[in-house]
């Protein structure tokens, strides 16, 4: 590995570091975004004959005049992730958080009923269990293997 | 930098000049480093901080002035490189342009008021 290769790879550790915890497909763009920057420039200088100290010393150059813009940039992405509804984050332990907030929880308790046969938990909109097929009120009617799932279930 | 809504910043203007001179020069789409280059032949510059470079084309790209794909991976592994990301200007963005360079030019002209010399 030689300087500009050494200096290349310090920048992507820098970039690893500064899009720790953001999104995973804005953090991959920017880290593969800066893998092709840095390949082209080292391309780019070995064809104009310059030696690998110097392209080093130019990409820390780069890297060092660009931490400031690095670190706003990290803060911006943050706080726009902050502003998201949860439900738009794809991890699902601030999912299962926002499905028990006391709002969420009350219109789950509301839009739906326990079955008193199987004690499943099933919208309201439905006329009868859809696990043990059996009517609110009811206390249990043993379930026919043969009865098909309603409609739309 | 705090600026107006809808204003450009002098670095944007210049990277949306150096695309538009990389579009008539025939080359439809750049990729960062591309712009980099350019940026730095037309000002003697050296090449600008990767930062500060992408962060201002990710607010050329959120504000609709460029657009940007990632090439086929298949060329850039038959050319064993990494996948660019390639971007293009919106006719919006040469709009901007535009708009930019004739205030920038009236501003020259035109010395502020109280500023005339006496």
């Amino acid at each position: 590995m030689n300087a500009a290769e050494r200096a290349s790879a310090l920048v992507l550790t820098w970039a690893r570091t500064y899009t720790r915890r953001l999104p995973r497909e804005l953090a991959e763009a920017r880290r593969d975004e800066l893998a092709c920057d840095l390949w082209e420039q080292r391309t780019d200088a070995s064809l104009a004959g310059r030696t690998s100290t110097s392209v080093a010393l130019a990409i820390l150059r780069r890297m060092l005049a660009g931490v400031p813009a690095d670190l706003s940039w990290r803060h911006g992405q943050l706080a726009a992730a902050a502003r998201k509804p949860h439900t738009q984050r794809i991890d699902g332990r601030l999912l299962m958080v926002h499905h028990w907030t006391p709002l969420t929880r009350a219109r789950l308790r509301f839009s739906t009923r326990r079955c008193k046969a199987c004690g499943e938990r099933y919208q309201r909109k439905y006329p009868y269990c859809p696990v043990c097929k059996t009517k609110p009120g009811h206390q249990g009617i043993p379930r026919n293997p043969n009865w098909g799932s309603p409609v739309g279930l | 930098m705090r600026r107006k809504p809808g204003t450009l910043l002098p670095l944007e203007a210049d990277i949306l000049a150096a695309a538009v001179a990389l579009q008539r020069a025939g080359e439809p789409s750049f990729h960062g480093y591309q712009l980099a280059k350019r940026l730095s032949a037309d000002d003697r510059r050296r090449l600008i901080a990767h930062g500060t470079l992408y962060k201002a084309l990710g607010r050329l790209l959120d504000a609709g002035l460029l657009t940007s794909g990632w090439e086929d991976p298949d060329l850039a592994i038959q050319q064993g490189r990494p996948r660019r990301r390639l971007y293009e200007v919106t006719g919006v963005g040469e709009q901007a342009l535009v708009a930019w360079q004739a205030d920038h030019r009236r501003a020259r002209v035109q010395p502020r008021p109280g500023w005339e010399p006496t």
